[in-house]
């Protein structure tokens, strides 16, 4: 099958309370979003806060179900109670704070605990928790105790839990959000490694620009609507349509924007620095 | 006002085998009126020594002065209580420490327990409130059914309450999505601008701390590294990296072109200066 994830109409409401509990009416967090994500693509989701990319990707792994609408993984509908514990395995989360998801006080214990708990044989979990600590590169903390270790390599733990279930699709939301430079830079790394060496879907929400350039396709949402998705290029070069969603694009992006508006030639679609420099010595040079 | 940091250290575990030396002879001065970046690694001392200004950790050597005085004068104890209302801390994601029932009752919260009468309490809440951008509107609403953004805006106005002459914030824009992210600023420079408050800016995004300060202060292990403009400071790119930091993407572009015979000086931060320097080199209209 092509698809890994398949979202059909999903409408997803919160109910809102009042101080006495009693229900007092509902939020529509997520509206009739259609969304197919292919196996293999990775796809970044940007949106303003409050705009539904979390509730939405909380639908993937079964968290949440639609209000209306289906989602499917890999063909499973996510509200086949049968499925559940496939869809969670096919499907693995890693959220923003690295220091809520450790749960073991030694790394390798740690990343052990979801195989553990789908029933894998014990030479299996040895296995799988090997290749998982190998694939972010954390073999040699294995015997450390998590909170010794520095942001990036919390996440990268997280990361090597979720790996060790044999997912074919890991949702990430916000990882780097509390990390520094090169807590970020591993843990894009990581994500690059895993989704072209090892052919896994990855379905990324970010705040940071630079990190979604390096997406196959983005995704915005605003008032959970799908509203845009293209390639980053295609995406990023609407510079006037991102900024009136509230967001950002790359700066190298933004530069070429603000140049074009005194008339200077440069790309509209340069996404880095590097294509930028390309661009001004191209100019340059032709004058 | 002034606040004097003279060679000081702090040891975690002093005297066990784990000891750890967070600080190490850390020195330098913040005068009032400043707007000052602080990176360093996750784990270079940047939050310790947040807490050594505001009299939470006592230093195992050396001093912190405000205003010529010792904060941690053995004989003063009741200094320390007011070092920490003239030096207001907003920790990261201060959300998390909203709990009255409406927005005016959190704000209130601290001036409060300062056993100011009622006017002073109001007059201060409301000038709290509308420093962060909430008017009247808000005042009876309960804090938890605010967005994110606002939620945020009021646990910062209940620190201001207490009328802080310098403010810390550590990583204040983590999470929040890019227009957030920039009218939460633009706050704060405008705060600093209308109070003269110190403000101290504790983040992991170079791009920001470039946009915004006029001095920065890097801590590598323990140690200050550098303490000077931004533009300085930003030409150590490798000494940076080495430090697992960065240097803003405008940095990176100056250095290129330079590299290619551009005629571009390397102190330029902001995307409006790289602009107008373009625009000088390559002209208006028929480029």
């Amino acid at each position: 099958m092509e698809w890994m994830l398949e979202a059909e109409k999903v409408s997803y409401d919160y109910a809102v309370f009042d101080e006495n509990g009693a229900e007092t009416g509902k939020t529509r967090a997520v509206d009739r979003v259609d969304l197919k994500v292919r196996k293999g693509e990775f796809v970044a989701i940007l949106g303003h806060n409050g705009s539904g990319k979390s509730t939405l990707a909380r639908h993937v792994n079964a968290l949440f179900l639609p209000t209306e609408g289906d989602m499917f993984v890999e063909g499973m509908n996510t509200k086949d109670d049968d499925k559940l514990w496939d869809i969670r395995k096919k499907a693995g989360m890693v959220f923003q704070n690295p220091d809520n998801q450790i749960i073991a006080s030694i790394v390798e214990e740690d990343v052990a605990f979801g195989p553990e708990n789908l029933g894998f044989a014990p030479p299996k979990i040895v296995e799988n928790v090997n290749m998982g600590l190998a694939s972010v590169h954390m073999d040699e903390y294995r015997n450390a105790s998590p909170n010794k270790l520095s942001g990036g390599q919390k996440q990268r733990v997280a990361v090597a839990g979720i790996l060790a279930m044999e997912p074919d699709c890991i949702i990430l939301d916000e990882p780097t959000a509390m990390l520094d430079p090169s807590g970020r830079r591993e843990v894009m790394e990581t994500i690059n490694y895993l989704n072209r060496e090892k052919g896994i879907t990855i379905l990324y929400i970010t705040h940071h620009m630079d990190e979604a350039a390096k997406a196959d396709r983005i995704v915005v949402m605003d008032r959970g609507s799908v509203v845009l998705s293209g390639s980053p290029r295609e995406v990023f070069s609407q510079v006037d349509r991102m900024k009136e969603l509230g967001l950002d694009v790359p700066q190298a992006t933004e530069l070429a924007w603000r140049l074009r508006k005194h008339g200077i030639a440069v790309r509209a679609d340069v996404m880095t620095m590097e294509e930028m420099t390309e661009e001004l010595c191209r100019l340059k040079s032709g004058t | 006002m002034s606040i004097e940091v003279r060679h000081v250290s702090y040891l975690y575990e002093a005297g066990t085998p784990f000891e750890l030396a967070a600080l190490s002879d850390v020195s330098f001065t913040v005068n009032g009126g400043e707007f000052i970046g602080l990176i360093g690694h996750t784990g270079s001392g940047k939050s310790t020594l947040i807490q050594t200004l505001n009299a939470l950790l006592e230093p195992s050597e050396g001093e912190v002065l405000y205003n010529g005085k010792n904060i941690f004068d053995p004989e003063q104890k009741s200094r320390r209580r007011e070092i920490r209302q003239k030096v207001g801390l907003v920790f990261q994601y201060p959300e998390n420490q909203l709990f009255e029932m409406t927005v005016y009752k959190d704000v209130a919260f601290g001036p409060h327990n300062m056993k100011l009468s009622e006017e002073e309490i109001n007059e201060r809440v409301e000038w709290a409130l509308d420093l962060v951008g909430l008017d009247k509107q808000y005042y009876e609403k309960s804090p938890f059914d605010l967005s994110g953004g606002q939620k945020r805006r009021v646990a910062l106005a209940g620190v201001l309450a207490m009328r802080p002459e310098v403010l810390i914030l550590d990583e204040p824009a983590a999470g929040l999505d890019p227009q957030g992210r920039d009218e939460l600023f633009e706050r704060i420079a405008a705060l600093r601008d209308r109070t003269g408050m110190a403000v101290i800016l504790v983040s992991h995004s170079m791009d920001d701390v470039a946009q915004y300060v006029d001095r920065i202060l890097v801590m590598d292990h323990g140690k200050l590294r550098y303490d000077d403009t931004p533009a300085e400071v930003f030409r150590h790119r490798t000494e940076l990296e080495e430090m697992g930091l960065a240097v803003p993407e405008l940095s990176v572009l100056s250095a290129m072109l330079r590299e290619r015979g551009f005629d571009i000086p390397d102190d330029i931060l902001r995307i409006e200066d790289m602009e107008e320097k373009l625009v000088e080199l390559f002209g208006k209209g028929e480029a």
